[in-house]
């Protein structure tokens, strides 16, 4: 007898099968296949996933032409941009997912964890066979921004290194009593001249300030073990230190800033002016901010918007932060971005090429071009006019006359975003007088040991 | 008449077999059509299982363990209950949802009934006057958390625009550690869903009741206190364990506005959880967090279903 369709037993056998069949399927990790047939096979064409949420806006876009002009030079590989704010929390679910791009661009901060538990690809022996890339185009420590424990993980590109400096308008300098030549040189000072700029509304709203340690750098825990130069980590990673005396002090002085002027006011006068030089309405760029504290690509950021701010830039000063060491020069250099592989790509040749095409001159002409800024590299310092853009020339200048290079390795730790977290926690607890600086930072010590000592016993 | 006689009842396609076959037959029959509803609710178990019970029960295993995705876990019996206890901002999360619970709950349970009250009047444009009161429900969490920042910011808010122009003083709503929670609080009662279930109940309410009360001369708030509350008991209760259990678990708007500053003032327990897990890798704090929190949830809710004999009121029921 012919059948004329499915019986109920069939048809509930095959969907069984079928649906059990699309469960393991989707269980799978998501994997490129790869093919070890030598040359022919490694030329067939490979697309390399990139993501980045930083500069990919239509109107200062800097992937797009650095993206075409490598496609224009013709290789077997393409690139697939997402365009994607990259955070730690959403890597380690790609990577633990198996879907993670093949190369991440991000600054540093919070990546450390990732390389400390080896979710990036180790990069070294890469880089060893690579030809045209040759390690040295970097200034000392910055090199050291995709490092940890000695092993290379990522490249810094683009703006490369942070090379923060403390910035101010020279005309309000003046009216606070200081040197516009000079501008703060001491904690000291720069609390003083902070004090003396505080200007208030009938209504008592704060319409100026002086200088906010929360501001563009001085948000991230990072900023302040140069400026202290006091590190809040043991040299082995094993031990946090912020329960010394140098770092309540420290703290003491950051509250202060927030504490003259009254935290809701200052707070409420941040909402108004952010602190970020990239956008119109930043608080320095229309100088209702005396003082900044940022990093190397404020002048090219002040610069792009001048037609909306009006602001001047030839009367910004810059020099070094004051330190806690007074005198002391000492600058972070190596905190930036940085490409990064996760250990799940399976293209990390073609991945690496790519990398190395974004440290190229030409790559740094287009950056200089879209953004006036650029990074620490010898052949592109060479190849572009720094007294173009206002201020800049300083950056470059600063890691050739600083007395301490601070690297990243230095103070990056296997839980940096929990000790992110707690600084602020620490900040906000002194300033709402919760507790007093040594409370504080006692307490938060003992919680960030308590996480590196699990870190470590993971690692054992 | 069961699966088993309806089996049983099939006539044999093969009536020359032996009595053993025949009887292999019936009974393998039999058990399929035993078997066929298991089979019917299959992947709805499946689902269950696999993205459900599994990871509850991996949770309460890594509770036990230091894990960070990354690296196998390591064994440390109780030590991640012990460690939270310790943690200050532990306890502060608990306080800080406490209170949250402890005030949204009730005060949305009232919020709803309210609503629910004045849009079972019937008035002209009542459909429109109850599409009205559902719409906030309806704004997406990050959207609304959006909109909120603006109308609490201490400089450019709405709120302080208004007290100003009223000559009062402005207030630094989400910037000060104790304000701020009263700020979430304070946001999150509405009557929402609560309301829309309220307003059901108010519907099912019988006639005939109201006619009783109307005969007996009873007044209008004595109708509400005799008649509609007591019959709205049930929908009090479900209302009740809904946002009880929503309320410990708290956690969108304050990560959107706040980040749970300042200085741990909006703090709520989901919040920490996910802290934990996403940004710390701490993925056994996080998941002995979830347990005292699942813990906290069902002690809580077993005592309102405890106490609910003495106060809810079932229809045909025994009290």
């Amino acid at each position: 007898m012919q059948k004329k369709g499915f019986s109920r037993r069939e048809f509930l056998s095959l969907a069984g099968a079928t649906g059990g069949a699309a469960l393991l399927a989707a269980c799978q990790p998501v994997t490129t296949s790869t093919d070890d047939d030598g040359m022919e096979a490694a030329m067939e064409p490979v697309t390399v996933v990139v993501q980045s949420g930083w500069q990919t806006g239509s109107d200062s876009d800097v992937w797009t032409p650095c993206i075409d002009l490598f496609h224009e030079k013709g290789t077997h590989i393409t690139i697939e941009m997402i365009r994607l704010h990259v955070t730690p929390e959403d890597t380690m679910t790609a990577v633990a997912g198996g879907t993670a791009p093949d190369v991440y661009h991000r600054y540093i901060g919070g990546f450390a964890e990732l390389m400390a538990r080896g979710v990036m690809f180790p990069l070294d022996d890469l880089i060893a066979n690579a030809p045209g890339f040759d390690p040295d185009i970097y200034l000392g420590s910055q090199w050291d921004n995709g490092k940890w424990d000695g092993v290379t993980y990522g490249i810094p590109v683009l703006e490369g290194g942070a090379m923060p400096a403390i910035c101010w308008h020279k005309h309000l300098i003046e009216e606070a009593g200081g040197d516009p030549e000079v501008g703060p040189t001491t904690w000291p000072e720069l609390l003083d001249m902070s004090r003396a700029l505080l200007t208030f509304d009938d209504d008592g709203n704060l319409v100026q300030a002086g200088y906010d340690p929360k501001d563009a750098y001085g948000f991230t825990v990072i900023a302040w073990p140069v400026v202290f130069d006091e590190n809040y980590i043991s040299e082995d990673k094993r031990t946090f230190t912020f329960d010394t005396d140098a770092w309540a002090e420290g703290l003491d002085i950051i509250a202060q800033f927030w504490l003259d002027p009254g935290v809701d006011k200052m707070q409420a006068f941040a909402d108004q002016w952010p602190y970020w030089t990239g956008y119109p309405s930043s608080g320095f760029n229309n100088a209702k901010r005396g003082m900044i504290m940022n990093g190397n690509w404020m002048p090219g950021a002040m610069r792009n918007v001048v037609d909306v701010t009006g602001v001047e830039l030839d009367s910004i000063g810059y020099g070094f932060h004051p330190n806690l060491n007074e005198g002391l020069k000492a600058i972070d250099f190596g905190t930036g971005h940085t490409l990064f592989m996760p250990r799940t790509t399976e293209v990390a040749e073609d991945a690496l090429t790519f990398m190395i095409h974004m440290t190229s001159v030409e790559v740094g002409l287009i950056e200089f071009e879209i953004r006036a800024a650029c990074m620490w590299s010898k052949p592109i310092l060479d190849a572009i006019d720094l007294s173009t853009v206002p201020g800049l020339q300083w950056f470059f200048d600063a890691p050739l006359e600083a007395d301490r290079l601070w690297s990243p390795n230095e103070f990056l730790t296997p839980v940096q975003s929990q000790c992110e977290n707690l600084w602020q926690r620490a900040i906000e607890e002194t300033m709402f007088g919760a507790k007093s600086a040594e409370d504080a930072l006692f307490d938060i010590n003992a919680e960030l040991q308590q996480s590196l000592d699990e870190y470590w016993e993971t690692q054992s | 008449m069961t699966t088993t006689d309806l089996g049983a009842q099939q006539p044999e396609l093969d009536p020359a077999g032996s009595p053993e076959l025949l009887q292999k037959i019936a009974r393998r029959r039999r058990f399929r059509r035993r078997m066929l509803p298991y089979l019917f609710i299959f992947p709805w178990i499946l689902g269950v299982v696999t993205f459900q019970a599994y990871p509850i029960l991996d949770s309460f295993y890594h509770s036990f363990t230091i894990y960070d995705v990354f690296q196998p876990a390591k064994w440390i019996g109780i030590r991640n209950y012990v460690n939270l206890a310790e943690h200050a901002y532990t306890r502060k999360a608990l306080m800080n949802t406490f209170l949250y619970v402890v005030v949204s709950v009730p005060g949305g349970l009232v919020v709803g009934l309210l609503q629910a009250l004045l849009l079972n009047v019937k008035v002209r444009g009542l459909q429109l006057f109850r599409t009205l009161a559902i719409v906030p429900g309806t704004v997406p969490v990050a959207g609304a958390a959006a909109v909120s920042l603006f109308i609490w910011s201490p400089s450019l808010g709405l709120i302080n625009s208004f007290l100003k122009a009223f000559g009062l003083k402005g207030q630094a709503w989400l910037s000060d550690p104790e304000m701020v929670k009263w700020v979430f609080i304070f946001m999150t009662i509405q009557g929402g869903i609560g309301m829309l279930i309220f307003l059901a109940g108010l519907q099912n309410v019988p006639q005939e009741l109201y006619d009783a009360s109307k005969i007996d001369g009873a007044k209008p708030i004595q109708t509400l206190f005799s008649v509609t509350l007591p019959m709205l008991t049930p929908y009090t209760l479900f209302n009740l364990l809904t946002s009880l259990i929503g309320a410990f678990q708290y956690f969108a708007g304050p990560m959107l506005m706040t980040g749970g500053g300042p200085a741990g003032g909006s703090l709520f327990y989901a919040q920490l959880i996910y802290q934990n897990a996403f940004t710390f890798f701490k993925m056994g704090h996080a998941a002995a967090l979830s347990w005292i929190l699942f813990v906290i949830s069902v002690i809580v809710v077993v005592t309102v279903f405890r106490t609910s004999a003495s106060w809810v009121y079932y229809e045909g029921g025994n009290n």
